[in-house]
């Protein structure tokens, strides 16, 4: 199986979390091995989101663990998990609208090359040109660069996904999580987001963990996907045994 | 800092320099040293409205603060002028710090809730206990340094502009810093922040701290130049007059605040003939200010600056 060769770079452990009297996830359990790309999916409503926000510190989870490389981040901020290597993009896009596309970068490249309140305002030649060279080479990365100067919300949907990617990608994670990075994307958008993700996993060794309900990229790239439903783990597998799995099935199309 | 602030800052210092050289009538001169005064307290609040998207209801409060706090050193203790002065930013920094901390973790305005409470508060305390109460007291040490004790109006122009000038360089280089990029960011979104690392409660809480200092030093300032405290120029309607600077002179760009302080400054002065009716036309102009320039006067400008140039 070759399943000891690899570390788990993030440990989900017995999490639990309710809305008022509803259970949106129960006792969950799985891990994410270092290099892979693991997808997580499941009918809506399964809890796959708020499982996303409880990895990234967004919402808090009621009882167990999560462990990132080997480290309980249990009650740690976003923003101190965002430090240690943790970065995500949204279902409904977060990108800073007002801030140029090549800002937004270096709004992703702030928490590795703050220099401190007091500093900033002293230094008189403001933002180095070493981090403009680093936002506009993340541009080139992720097909931006003709972009670089225009407002993020004049973008279209497509390319503000490539936005979130890339500011990720300027935290210099090592885990990514992706929230249906392919929703409102077309068909040749979403395979060249598929070569995307792809290659910021084999270039940048950056592991990812994607919510996403377009089955076809998720089979085309993932290494392991994790099924929820009704907040529960139903069935977990590289891709071949998932599309072959019953209750799989029965979960998708809702039969009995 | 940009080429384009660098060269604006290098042209309003050299305005400043030679403005009290042509001009004599210390009338203007005094209407300057209140337009600096203002464009302090404003600059304040525009960085932490525009860049970090939260609203002060009472700046006016720490405006008080530093004025009564560095005129009872100096009058009461007998301490140095510049070291009173350094006290009361000091000491309203400090309750900036207090009032931030958990009035910012909270999401949603509850710093401009805590902030008029404070203001008020602050009114009341100069009111009741401040010397002399409400009718206020005098005799305070003019300005003074190395010895040198400031007299004449163009000495005063020069000391709040010289400030006035070292606040606006900080700003500016903040602003274009990657700090100033955060916290534009927050701004646009708190979740995205957050996620990519920035620690938004700290930088708000910074940037209020600021905004603080730089009411607190334009208060102190006006203590020693005008050597006459009473708490009146220090109630909310201050506060409200400053919002108005920020909001008039635009809110997203910093010399927005020196544009707001010199229209908000002047216009009493110039509606003065209109005699009755001048708060009426005051209003009125306010109302159309904020009816056809909802981003403020200097991003407009640019906006037209910027299409001048494109054709």
């Amino acid at each position: 199986m070759g399943k000891s060769d690899k570390k788990m770079i993030l440990e989900i452990k017995n999490v639990s979390k309710s809305f008022g009297g509803i259970k949106a996830l129960k006792n969950i359990n799985f891990s994410v091995k270092e290099g892979e790309i693991h997808a997580l999916i499941g009918p809506n409503g399964a809890g796959k989101t708020t499982l996303l926000n409880i990895i990234s510190g967004i919402e808090k989870m009621d009882s167990g663990d999560i462990r990132f490389k080997n480290f309980s981040i249990k009650g740690k901020p976003p923003y101190k998990r965002a430090a240690l290597g943790l970065a995500r993009t949204f279902q409904n896009l977060e990108i800073f609208g007002n801030l140029k596309v090549f800002e937004n970068i270096l709004a992703g490249l702030y928490v590795r090359n703050q220099k401190g309140f007091l500093k900033s305002g002293i230094t008189l030649k403001g933002i180095d040109k070493d981090l403009i060279t680093q936002s506009l080479s993340i541009l080139e990365y992720v097909n931006l660069l003709n972009k670089k100067d225009e407002l993020a919300k004049n973008l279209p949907i497509g390319e503000q996904r490539l936005l979130e990617l890339g500011r990720a990608i300027a935290t210099e994670p090592q885990l990514i999580l992706l929230d249906e990075p392919a929703a409102g994307l077309n068909m040749r958008e979403t395979k060249n987001l598929s070569q995307l993700i792809q290659k910021i996993r084999n270039e940048k060794a950056i592991t990812i963990l994607i919510v996403e309900h377009d089955m076809e990229l998720v089979m085309g790239i993932s290494d392991m996907i994790t099924v929820l439903n009704f907040g529960e783990v139903i069935a977990e597998g590289e891709p071949i045994m998932i599309q072959k799995n019953p209750s799989v099935i029965s979960a998708y199309l809702g039969e009995d | 800092m940009s080429k384009g602030n660098a060269i604006v800052l290098f042209i309003l210092g050299i305005f400043i320099i030679f403005l009290p050289q042509i001009i004599t009538d210390n009338y203007i001169l005094t209407i300057g040293i209140f337009i600096g005064i203002n464009a302090l307290v404003a600059m304040g609040l525009t960085i932490l409205m525009g860049y970090a998207g939260q609203i002060s209801l009472g700046q006016a409060g720490f405006y008080g603060l530093g004025a009564y706090v560095s005129a009872i050193l100096s009058l009461k203790f007998g301490l140095p002028v510049p070291l009173s002065v350094f006290i009361a930013i000091f000491i309203a920094s400090l309750i900036a710090v207090i009032l931030a901390i958990p009035s910012l973790r909270l999401k949603g305005h509850y710093l401009a809730v805590a902030t008029l409470g404070f203001g008020e508060i602050i009114h009341i305390i100069l009111n009741e206990w401040g010397p002399g109460g409400p009718s206020g007291f005098g005799d305070i040490p003019p300005f003074s340094i190395f010895g040198y004790t400031l007299s004449s109006t163009g000495e005063y122009f020069y000391l709040i502009w010289i400030f006035v000038i070292l606040a606006m360089t900080f700003s500016l280089n903040l602003i274009h810093s990657l700090t100033g990029k955060a916290l534009r960011a927050i701004h646009d979104s708190e979740l995205a922040s957050v996620s990519l690392g920035i620690n938004i409660t700290k930088l708000k809480i910074k940037v209020f701290v600021l905004s603080s200092i730089y009411a607190s030093l334009a208060g102190a300032l006006y203590a020693h130049y005008v050597t006459f405290l009473s708490p009146s120029g220090f109630s909310l309607f201050y506060s409200i007059l400053i919002l108005m600077m920020v909001v008039i002179g635009g809110i997203t760009n910093i010399w927005g605040a020196i544009a707001g302080a010199i229209i908000i400054t002047i216009l009493p002065e110039i509606l003065r003939g209109f005699k009755e009716i001048d708060i009426l036309i005051y209003g009125l102009i306010l109302t159309l200010c904020i009816l056809f320039m909802r981003k403020g006067i200097v991003p407009l400008f640019i906006e037209i600056w910027e299409k001048v140039i494109k054709k």
